[in-house]
């Protein structure tokens, strides 16, 4: 043991103060560093460092200026987008395709969460539990795609159905009143399973003990529900309704560009298709990042907002 | 874990309201698990099908006319089989480096002994309420030298903020005394790291990691705008370009005038595409139902805190 302390010693001489003892915590826990290296140097590379091209937003990107040398154009892309008519469109389609999302979305998790809960067959539980959270994991790519070949005017069998009731084949993807719909509630046969776990989690938590007082006292299953299950869940449902608020200008664009036709862009075109487009596809490269700046600025304050409630509410929150 | 279902058994007896009870909620339970799994059902019965019946509307349980001749195509393409390896490179060196980055970062910052922990927490935070945008991202790939690289495909989406914060609670809580004896034993961070702490988590280990490779094994949007090179396309883009071709066949058979044959690749592009959607996820599918609890306690894991 003495050797050990005469080495310290050695490698770190004693230097006063808090400078002193920093820099002598940074050569004592050096691996730490090596430890969080890969992790830091991604952020710092790939989200930090990307702020530099921000100011893309007021400035006139020409390619061989480069992002130093193009000229300031102020707010110039932001009066040409709010004064496009195109701009109300998008801004409330990305608006309605979230609130439609979460209005839908967080009541048929809780539902089926508490729906669940109460199947008395240990062995169909699981066996639900397990076929529901499945197309959670399955790609995007082959979400829509099933929904492409499933809705197909031509071939497909919901069309085939409704002809064989009497309709007429109806071009799904290429109908713009439908397009929320189809999004929706293709997102809720997806994620239901899955978005229903962290209730099911809170709702195993419950004292067994409230449940039997209840029955003596003549519940229905209801009533238990109703009284005991839901005030169980509440602290969670609040968590998760903010967080969701706070993200949702971030909606699954991955999605939306897939379901999109030239036919349904009406309805279809949020935000970040419209960045995407005109970033990625027009190659207008300083309207488009001023277009994302404003989501993004937008997305932070919800965030910073909707976290600051959810911690008001509760122990959760994302920070 | 409680089942509260249990209540239906025992001592309690069922009053006439409780058996309705019952009986309507198996019904939509059951009205919603087949809804769910009728559409997965159905894909896999028409992979199989006779496209005569499935584009008549005449298939619903089981395959009708049952024919491979979609698989046998899918078998012979060449962009299929390279989209997978791939996605096999992507996603499994992808989700190794990314699953000890977020780890080692996250127990760095779990140690009070790191120096600017706490701007590096606010750091973390940062990035996770704003970030610059598709743009600035794809300018600074491009001037990196990333575009069109397997490199940017493997690295991409490295970290996230909530699950560096998720992991570094986890760790916070491991007990002071494992490290201490390690230290006493000549153990320095790294080896404590690698032999310790990783293996006392190993549930936040295996989560992420599958959280991971599922993540990059589905990510279609990034490989779509950095990738140029039809050789490096994983499995999802390659999947994306056969499902949205609804010409090509038709355009070949004009060219050769013969009408069958038209109706015959239009047939079997549809039969195609149901394959495809099967093939496409197989791996996912078949090793999703043993690692299905693992997720479950994941998320439990994300949701308890303090």
């Amino acid at each position: 043991m003495e050797s050990v302390a005469l080495r310290q010693s050695e490698l770190y001489p004693a230097k006063r103060g808090y400078l002193g003892r920093q820099t002598r915590n940074i050569r004592k826990y050096w691996p730490l560093y090596v430890l969080a290296a890969p992790g830091l140097a991604y952020l710092v590379l790939f989200h930090i460092v990307p702020l530099y091209g921000l100011q893309l937003a007021f400035k006139d990107y020409s390619i061989r200026a480069g992002i130093f040398g193009s000229r300031w154009v102020g707010l110039d892309h932001y009066r040409q987008f709010f004064s496009s008519w195109g701009a109300t469109k998008i801004i409330v389609n990305t608006l309605v395709l979230s609130a439609y999302s979460l209005a839908v979305g967080i009541p048929t998790n809780i539902v089926f969460a508490l729906a669940l809960n109460w199947v008395a067959n240990v062995r169909y539980k699981r066996l639900v539990q397990t076929i529901t959270y499945a197309p959670h994991f399955i790609s995007m790519v082959v979400l829509v795609g099933m929904l492409s070949v499933l809705l197909n005017p031509t071939t497909g069998p919901i069309n085939r159905l409704i002809e064989n009731l009497g309709g007429e084949a109806v071009y799904f993807f290429g109908r713009k009143d439908i397009f929320r719909h189809l999004f929706v509630w293709s997102g809720v046969w997806q994620n239901t399973g899955w978005g229903a776990v962290i209730f099911l989690a809170a709702l195993s938590s419950v004292n067994p003990e409230l449940y039997e007082s209840a029955r003596m006292d003549g519940a229905t299953k209801l009533q238990l529900i109703w009284n005991i299950d839901i005030p169980a869940i509440k602290p969670t449902i609040i968590v998760v309704a903010l967080l969701a608020l706070g993200r949702v200008m971030t909606l699954n664009f991955e999605k939306v560009i897939l379901m999109q036709t030239p036919l349904n862009t009406e309805t279809s075109e949020i935000i970040q298709t419209f960045v995407y487009k005109t970033g990625l596809v027009n190659f207008q490269i300083s309207y488009a990042t001023a277009i994302g700046l404003f989501n993004s600025v937008i997305n932070a304050s919800l965030l910073l907002v909707f976290n600051a409630m959810a911690k008001r509410f509760s122990e959760e929150s994302l920070w | 874990m409680v089942d509260s279902a249990r209540f239906n058994t025992g001592r309690m007896k069922q009053s006439r309201s409780d058996v309705v009870f019952d009986v309507i909620n198996l019904t939509l339970i059951s009205l919603f698990f087949a809804a769910v799994a009728y559409p997965l059902l159905f894909v896999v019965v028409a992979s199989i099908s006779d496209p005569d019946y499935v584009n008549t509307g005449r298939v619903f349980l089981w395959p009708r006319g049952i024919t491979l001749a979609a698989y046998r195509e899918l078998l012979k393409a060449q962009n299929i089989w390279r989209g997978y390896a791939n996605t096999i490179v992507y996603a499994g060196f992808g989700s190794v480096i990314a699953v000890f980055s977020t780890l080692g970062l996250a127990f760095a910052l779990s140690r009070r002994e790191l120096v600017g922990r706490k701007s590096l927490n606010m750091l973390v935070v940062f990035t996770m309420i704003f970030h610059g945008g598709l743009i600035p991202l794809f300018l600074l790939v491009r001037n990196l030298g990333l575009y069109n690289s397997r490199a940017w495909m493997i690295i991409h989406s490295l970290t996230a903020g909530y699950w560096i914060m998720i992991s570094r609670t986890f760790f916070s809580r491991l007990s002071e005394e494992l490290i201490e004896s390690a230290r006493m034993d000549g153990c320095n961070e790294i080896q404590y790291f690698f032999r310790i702490a990783l293996g006392v988590s190993q549930a936040l280990v295996a989560v992420l990691f599958l959280l991971a490779i599922v993540q990059k094994w589905n990510s279609y949007f990034i490989p779509m705008i950095y990738l140029k090179d039809v050789e490096k396309f994983p499995l999802q883009l390659v999947m994306r370009n056969i499902l949205r071709i609804q010409q090509v066949g038709v355009e070949q058979a004009l060219q050769t005038g013969d009408a069958e044959s038209v109706e015959q690749m239009l047939k079997t592009a549809d039969l195609i595409k149901y394959a495809v959607i099967i093939v496409g996820s197989i791996p996912v599918l078949i090793v999703y139902p043993f690692i299905q609890r693992y997720f479950v306690k994941g998320v439990m894991l994300g949701s308890v805190k303090g």
